[in-house]
């Protein structure tokens, strides 16, 4: 096989590791047009003595060798000198590897047929990263045991996800964040960005769920004035905005098919086209994407694209329910407590050790997200110094066992059942009447938001906001 | 199958396939692939494509099935490099499936036949290139 070195400039080299020597000498003429340095080689075995030799930063790597896997040839690489970024090479159809070599360390893959953009993409941006771990931008990866910022607690099932987090974050990897609503999963792709060379780059976070079908696509990828009835001026979308940064796609499950397949291409080409445009611009993002359903289940009824599955669910990171987090149910309620007695000028100072007992055996179904709904009902509608359980809702003290889901801390304080008909409903407003049919489905299903929400065929973090901001009407309007 | 053998059946089976009968479906796809190099290394990188083709075709003929496994893997990244759509996907199919011993080697020898007519269909591309 050929081995070619060329100095072209002082920068640091390339090794290439490709095994068709036409594609090695195609991305290698290509390296050195673009000013990097290259020592390209066609099998393991030497690729390898190279790297030991040349101890290089930066390697683009085939996935498929004649002597050797790809990922064995990573493996030892990364054993020798963790920080190098590996690029890998991959030729379609070997998706699921490619995938396999990304969780194994791999900092980027391409796959054939790799057009120029996307290569010295990929490149510029691992020597990105290079530069900020050497000027010490980077955060130290074995951060202490503990907390990580925003997130509260230290659990086992946390630590878990925090090394998860800070071992992901030092890559483009996309993240695909899972687990039930209010767990965390905006917390844990802002962690991502924040430990990530990217931290100084814009975070811009879009809920696919919460945008209308027909506005999404303006809002991922941005519009021009005159595009569509209402496109009064140029919209810059959250693709661009995020650009030397990273984009976070909450409820990715909930996005269009159509609008999917363009998702893909941006991935595939990390270029948009604005609505209305006729030139695609490039972009530089590293995605996050979350959702709260079962991904593959979504691939299954033919909801969410397969191929677009494969190329986000790269990292996986499973945000555990606050019940399976042991003591940090106790740590996040104290703290926020102390925050929202500060906010409502309250003389809270803790729990009582009944309330902690009831805390640490409550199935929180709606997670952190309910218990922040919890907490600040009792802090408007009581003063400390301790929480007790007269202070809690009914649902919580009669309930208190993980097996059967509670009811949500928000009580239904102006609502009524649903009557047959519609007669009911004459003469209420819009906003009434959708109480009454979310607090009546609440009911049905003995007040599990999550079944209530599928039921109504919308998310759990919708019906949520909406409870919290019940919550707080009825408050100030004196309802309990 | 000698080397003349490939062509001329490539020919036959080509031209009894789709309207278009070129492996290149788009030259602009190699156009653009080799506008990724310098302009002093397309003529290297061109006749390397010519060497890599003709022996890939002749491990697709003759070869042991381990090694047309790799010579089909290796196939697929060329040819979608430079636009050979239909010759990429035959190669993907042969990675992809457990084939029996007759199907394995029918697709090899269909391979072997696009092969041939698209190392013609460089030749051409070459000369035209040159002329300009």
């Amino acid at each position: 096989m050929t081995k070619d070195a060329t100095s072209t400039a002082s920068v640091a080299p390339v090794l290439l590791i490709e095994d068709t020597p036409s594609l090695q000498m195609l991305y290698a003429s290509a390296l050195k047009r673009h000013g990097n340095t290259v020592q390209a080689h066609g099998t393991a075995a030497d690729g390898l003595a190279s790297f030991h030799d040349l101890k290089p930063d930066l390697v683009l790597l085939d996935l498929i060798l004649p002597d050797g896997t790809g990922l064995e040839v990573m493996q030892e690489m990364l054993a020798a000198r963790p920080h190098t970024r590996i690029i890998v090479i991959t030729a379609n159809g070997s998706i699921n590897k490619a995938v396999e070599m990304m969780r194994a360390g791999a900092h980027e893959f391409l796959v054939k047929p790799i057009d120029e953009t996307r290569l010295m993409a990929a490149v510029d941006n691992a020597r990105k990263a290079l530069s900020h771990r050497s000027a010490g931008a980077l955060r130290n990866p074995v951060a202490p045991a503990g907390e990580m910022a925003p997130f509260i607690g230290a659990s086992p099932a946390m630590q878990t996800v925090y090394a998860r987090l800070r071992s992901v974050a030092r890559s483009m990897a996309t993240v695909f964040i899972t687990g039930e609503s209010g767990t965390g999963k905006e917390l844990a792709a802002e962690a991502v960005h924040r430990a990530s060379p990217r931290a100084k780059g814009p975070f811009i976070a879009l809920n696919c769920g919460a945008i209308p079908v027909d506005l999404l696509e303006s809002e991922v990828f941005g519009h021009l004035r005159g595009s569509f009835t209402g496109a009064i001026s140029d919209k810059q979308g959250a693709a661009a905005a995020a650009s030397g940064g990273t984009l976070f796609l909450d409820e990715i499950c909930e996005m269009d098919l159509n609008l999917q397949t363009k998702l893909l291409r941006f991935l595939q080409t990390s270029t948009i086209t604005p609505v209305g445009a006729t030139k695609p611009r490039k972009v530089d993002v590293r995605i996050v994407c979350a959702t709260n359903r079962n991904p593959l289940e979504e691939v299954r009824l033919g909801r969410f694209r397969e191929d677009l599955y494969y190329r986000l669910h790269v990292v996986p990171i499973a945000m555990p329910p606050l019940r399976e987090r042991g003591e940090d149910v106790i740590e996040i309620a104290e703290r926020l407590l102390a925050e929202m007695a500060r906010e409502e000028e309250r003389g809270f100072t803790g729990l009582d050790e009944e309330t902690k007992g009831l805390f640490r055996g409550f199935a929180w179904p709606g997670n952190v997200r309910q218990l922040i709904n919890v907490l600040r009902n009792v802090v408007v509608m009581n003063d400390g110094p301790l929480v007790t359980r007269a202070m809690l809702p009914p649902e919580m003290t009669g309930l208190a066992s993980h097996a059967p889901p509670a009811r949500p801390a928000a009580a239904p304080a102006a609502a009524a059942p649903v009557a047959e008909g519609l007669d009911a409903l004459a003469g209420r407003t819009l906003a009434q009447i959708e109480r009454m049919v979310i607090e009546d489905t609440l009911r049905r299903h003995d007040g599990s938001v999550p079944k209530a929400a599928r039921a109504l065929d919308v998310s759990a973090s919708t019906l949520y906001r909406k409870l919290d901001a019940w919550a707080k009407a009825d408050a100030e309007n004196g309802q309990v | 199958m000698t080397e003349t053998e490939v062509s001329r059946s490539g020919e036959r089976s080509v031209s009894s396939g789709d309207g278009n009968g070129a492996v290149l479906r788009d030259r602009r796809v190699l156009e653009a692939a080799l506008a990724f190099a310098g302009p002093e290394d397309r003529p290297a990188i061109l006749a390397q494509m010519l060497d890599d083709l003709t022996r890939i075709g002749a491990v697709l003929s003759d070869g042991q099935p381990a090694a047309q496994l790799r010579a089909a893997h290796e196939l697929k990244g060329l040819a979608a490099t430079i636009g050979a759509v239909r010759l990429a996907d035959m190669a993907a199919l042969m990675q992809q499936s457990q084939q029996a011993e007759a199907a394995r080697t029918a697709l090899c020898m269909a391979m072997c036949a696009q092969v041939g007519q698209l190392k013609q269909e460089l030749v051409s591309f070459d000369d035209s290139r040159r002329a300009t």
